[in-house]
């Protein structure tokens, strides 16, 4: 897991800024790891356990979706999380064929043992958008928190 | 992970991660240890810090290899990342939870 982080403690009345970056090269298996990393950062930035849950699960099916259905041979998906004024953006950039991201995704049947990860972006987010693209897709997922 | 059988109830324990990078094995693993006379999984998730979809898929289908012999799937102890993921998803009005 290649990772570069970058952090800001700038308090300017806003609440702590920072970033952090990888890439999801380590497969399934690295996106768990990944995620700790994800975890440790938002703790270190002082967002309340809560918010990290549902940002890290958010964080954790997009990471999935980027590595799982990407191209042979193409470049691994990277990761953006930023943090700004009470808000944490998530962008994940995928080399996937892509996908239409429906408005408003429902749950499956109960008995369907697939079919929720973007259901559950849509449900820990406040706002998500898909935009597909040539060179490589970007997930940008928003969401706002109280410290 | 740890699979002890008790009567007619298979008891899974020691799981870290449920994940889409180890969800396939951990159903394939609890299937093939399910006793011909066994109807009740139960699966420990005290210690489970991590689940996603994927691994909700799993528990999905133990689920349904539990009801396909009139038995339950209970899931015991789920930390709050995981009881957060059940919410969601509304599977904790399908799953017997019990919390010790």
């Amino acid at each position: 897991l290649s990772k570069t982080e970058t952090k800001s403690s700038r308090q300017n009345g806003k609440g702590p800024e920072g970033t952090l970056q990888m890439a999801l090269d380590k497969g399934l298996a690295g996106v768990a790891e990944a995620a700790e990393n994800v975890e440790k950062f938002l703790q270190g930035m002082g967002v309340p356990t809560q918010e990290i849950m549902a940002m890290r699960l958010a964080f954790i099916e997009a990471g999935n979706n980027a590595v799982q259905y990407a191209k042979a041979g193409s470049l691994p998906p990277t990761v953006t999380i930023s943090l700004e004024a009470g808000q944490v953006t998530i962008i994940v950039t995928d080399h996937t064929p892509g996908f239409q991201m429906p408005s408003q995704p429902t749950l499956p049947d109960d008995d369907t043992e697939r079919g929720r990860g973007l259901y559950l972006l849509h449900a820990t987010m406040d706002r998500v958008e898909y935009h597909p693209g040539e060179h490589g897709n970007r997930l940008i997922m928003w969401r706002r928190y109280k410290a | 992970m740890v699979i002890q059988s008790n009567g007619k109830t298979l008891r899974v324990g020691g799981i870290q991660n449920l994940g889409a990078h180890s969800a396939g094995d951990f159903r394939d693993q609890v299937r093939a240890a399910l006793g011909p006379g066994q109807k009740d999984i139960e699966v420990d998730l005290s210690q489970t810090s991590y689940l996603d979809s994927c691994g909700l898929g799993a528990l999905i289908g133990l689920y349904k290899i539990a009801s396909s012999r009139e038995g339950k799937l209970r899931l015991l102890d789920p930390q709050p990342a995981v009881e957060q993921l059940l919410q969601l998803t509304r599977m904790h009005r399908v799953f017997e939870i019990v919390k010790n």
